[in-house]
């Protein structure tokens, strides 16, 4: 009992610098005391990441099934047309696929389109305070009408600077507009200390650089998001498409 | 020494970016599934093997002062091809698998290493945690809330009945003591 005791406040850090040098020097003799600390520290890592390692199986199952759908299969291929055949058909094949790629921007909507699906601004619950500019920014963000929108929250804004998710939607604006860069400027200064807001806001960033076309920004800035962030599964599928 | 670039997929693990562990499966998963399916196995097995291998390399480096050494695709597929042996001598298939041996032999010491101890690091945790399951409620709750360490020691004392912090203490030495012996009992490693 007195060795696990001994172990445990070593593992612990509660040990004096002389005690520990001394513990130090006694594991480098005795074989037996080394490999109980080898086991109690497994079992302190144990303890430490027990929770930690079944989130982790769950994340791992979840995206794996999204790589492991089919398997390759060996096997031999049987040609259904002579060569005379084969050769109608590759050209028939390419002209297709040269028609669906020619008519495909028409009926695809872009990356940015697929995952830029803004939440609706409510901003007249918010105050009865300039209530009228409230009800017409939340209308013209609500139905695209993003410059009006961008002049009302910036007036909403002069009054109540604190309101740091209606600044996510004025970024959203300005990035709607086509000025990206202006609105990763306005999303920087969304503070941390409400980390819904700053996920909502993280998130947005990354949309910046997608509207920009910006592969490899998006993909640094989908790298940054933190593990915690209430985007992850947007952000996963996100990066499956780039 | 030097932190090898992978060591960002390490990291990834440990901390569950789900951008780069996207691209751990991305990257490497092809390869593992190529490989399972040309000897004897399936989608199901190779998404299976894939996922074990990395929860190996998790127990071994998570919260662990160890730095990658060689590139993470290569210990990786060590791993996935030794829980793949095993799996398939398991089953008595082992005749089936094509040339293990001589894959054995193309692999670089290092990783062989690597693989191994990372293997036999996710069963000494899966052993710890099956005989952890055998203590009292009660050492498993102060084992836990001890190293949570999200309470004070009187306030732990108090939740779990003891007189004292000095009472909790011997009570954890003493629930520590019986998980090693459970463990000694019923884990056999080598």
């Amino acid at each position: 009992m007195e060795r696990i005791e001994r172990i445990d406040r070593y593992l612990n850090g509660q040990m004096e610098k002389p005690e520990k040098t001394a513990f130090e020097e006694e594991l480098s003799q005795n074989p037996a005391l080394a490999k109980d600390l080898a086991l109690q520290r497994d079992m302190l890592h144990f303890l430490k990441n027990k929770q930690r390692r079944a989130q982790l199986e769950t994340q791992l199952s979840e995206t794996g099934a999204t790589f492991f759908k089919e398997a390759p299969r060996s096997g031999r291929v049987v040609p259904l047309f002579g060569k005379k055949g084969r050769l109608a058909a590759l050209l028939t094949l390419a002209a297709t696929i040269a028609l669906i790629l020619w008519l495909r921007p028409l009926f695809v909507p872009s990356l940015y389109n697929q995952h830029a699906q803004h939440p609706t601004l409510a901003l007249t619950e918010k105050s009865s305070q300039g209530s009228d500019i409230n009800a017409q920014a939340e209308k013209a963000f609500n139905t695209g009408e993003y410059a009006k929108a961008e002049d009302l929250l910036a007036s909403y804004l002069q009054q109540f600077p604190n309101d740091h998710l209606t600044r996510v939607y004025w970024a959203i604006c300005s990035m709607e507009l086509g000025h990206s860069a202006e609105a990763r400027k306005r999303l920087a200064l969304v503070p941390a200390d409400d980390p819904a807001i700053k996920d909502f806001a993280d998130w947005c960033v990354v949309l910046t650089y997608l509207k920009e076309g910006d592969k490899a920004g998006c993909k640094a800035a989908l790298e940054r998001l933190p593990a915690s962030s209430a985007y992850r599964s947007k952000a996963l599928e996100l990066s499956l498409d780039l | 020494m030097e932190t090898h670039p992978d060591q960002q997929y390490i990291s990834a693990l440990c901390q569950g970016n789900p951008v780069l562990i996207n691209e751990i499966y991305s990257r490497f998963s092809k390869n593992v599934l190529h490989w399972i399916v040309q000897n004897n196995g399936d989608s199901e097995d190779a998404q299976d093997i894939f996922q074990d291998a990395l929860m190996a390399i998790y127990d071994r480096y998570c919260g662990r002062d160890f730095k990658l050494s060689g590139s993470f695709g290569a210990l990786l597929m060590s791993i996935c091809k030794r829980k793949w042996y095993d799996r398939l001598a398991q089953k008595k298939r082992d005749e089936q698998i094509r040339k293990p041996e001589a894959d054995r032999y193309e692999e670089e010491l290092p990783e062989v290493e690597a693989a191994e101890e990372a293997i036999l690091q996710q069963k000494r945790q899966a052993c710890l945690g099956r005989v952890f399951s055998q203590l009292s409620e009660q050492c498993q709750q102060l084992l836990a809330m001890v190293t949570e360490g999200l309470a004070t020691v009187e306030q732990m004392a108090e939740q779990l009945g003891f007189s004292n912090a000095n009472a909790l203490y011997q009570s954890k030495h003493r629930c520590i003591a019986r998980w090693k012996q459970l463990f000694e009992e019923q884990c056999k490693m080598e």
